[in-house]
């Protein structure tokens, strides 16, 4: 009998890996930027989603998706957490608003290497305030820092994107004038 | 800034496709998971036989201690029969002497039983003759008469108004004894009665 639930359980949970997995590991790759750490940490969430699986399936009516993003960014989190690179500082300084930003085109590979770019803290804060959505207060909880923390965080990492958005801008600019001027 | 940050949104949100520069190796890892869950299910498969290893090796111990123990006893037992053996030995050959020495006894051959001695000093008794002598009785006379003998004289102090007073009983009559006693004596020796019938008043009178 159990040898069956067991057979049952792995079936599901291999289905659920086929169909998450690209996905999350992506969702990894934008916390800790190196594959290989990507890997350690979609291992561990998924041992953590086996063993969490029945009770997981005890709640009808959810869907599995924001539980499986939970449970990686959770583990991206602790990773990056027990190798200590997650130092955030409140930094106060002078931001200058980029006002004349234009809804430029950039690629979704470009955005993830952008992303993957940003020094631990502000990829982190980055992920979760603009990508996963949380407020500042909810972030604040989850790293233990306070909320003004998060929103300088937030401001560096922004900073830092603009100014290689600029540089990638140019940079296609430099190689590519034809294809932008034909346009 | 929602403009700015709309763009990496939008992109990354929900992305599934993996970009040509990233590498995922999904059924490596998949197997490791796999591994690494089977391995984690086999550590409770090893909960009985680390069960039944530690009762074997606890019986054993408890085992290893009852033979232990026994072993002691048997020593020790072996010891003692030893020393029974030794103290046997040793009446066994009493045993034998004392037969030999029955055995000269009953032959007449008395200095037999003196070659027969192991040497071992025994309580000799010797018995002194005594002289019957004449019983002495003493005889208690005793007598009821006690003749009182002056041992020391004891010096009495008595004062002047005692003095004077004998002097005036002397004078009186010599011969005969003199009751009378001081103001101050009878107050202190005669106590004092308040409550007195007439009868008795009157009696104290007559008598005084």
């Amino acid at each position: 009998m159990r040898s069956i639930f067991k057979n049952n359980k792995q079936r599901y949970f291999e289905r659920i890996y086929k169909e998450h997995a690209k996905a999350l590991f992506l969702l990894v790759l934008r916390y800790v930027s190196s594959e290989f750490d990507a890997e350690e940490v979609i291992q561990r969430g998924f041992i953590k989603v086996y063993s969490n699986l029945d009770s997981f399936q005890e709640q009808p009516g959810k869907t599995i998706k924001p539980w499986l993003n939970k449970i990686m960014v959770n583990e991206a989190l602790l990773f990056l957490r027990e190798q200590n690179r997650l130092k955030l500082k409140e930094q106060y300084e002078e931001y200058d608003l980029i006002t004349d930003f234009q809804d430029e085109h950039i690629a979704t590979e470009e955005c993830l290497s952008l992303v993957r770019q940003l020094p631990d803290g502000y990829r982190a804060i980055f992920n979760l305030y603009v990508i996963e959505g949380y407020a500042h207060k909810e972030i604040a909880e989850m790293l233990h820092i306070t909320e003004s923390t998060s929103r300088s965080q937030l401001v560096r990492a922004r900073k830092i994107l603009q100014s290689k958005i600029k540089q990638y801008e140019t940079n296609i600019n430099f190689h590519y004038p034809k294809i932008h001027s034909g346009g | 800034m929602k403009q700015f940050d709309n763009i990496f949104h939008d992109n990354l949100k929900d992305l599934n496709e993996i970009p040509s520069s990233v590498n995922f190796r999904e059924d490596q890892i998949f197997n490791k998971i796999n591994t690494q869950i089977n391995k984690r299910h086999s550590w409770y498969r090893h909960i009985p036989v680390a069960v039944l290893l530690f009762l074997v090796l606890l019986l054993g111990g408890v085992n290893w201690h009852l033979n232990e123990g026994r072993k002691q006893m048997v020593s020790t037992i072996k010891e003692r029969d030893k020393q029974l053996q030794e103290a046997n030995k040793g009446y066994q050959k009493m045993e034998q002497e004392l037969l030999a020495s029955q055995q000269a006894s009953e032959q007449g051959t008395l200095h037999d039983i003196e070659q027969t001695t192991t040497g071992e000093t025994t309580a000799n008794i010797r018995y002194v003759p005594v002289k019957a002598m004449a019983p002495i009785i003493v005889k208690y006379e005793v007598k009821t008469e006690i003749h009182p003998i002056i041992d020391k004289r004891v010096p009495v102090y008595i004062t002047m108004e005692q003095t004077n007073e004998k002097k005036i009983g002397i004078q009186n009559d010599p011969d005969l004894p003199v009751y009378y006693e001081s103001e101050n004596l009878a107050l202190k020796t005669t106590p004092k009665r308040d409550k007195k019938s007439i009868s008795q008043k009157f009696n104290q009178f007559i008598n005084n």
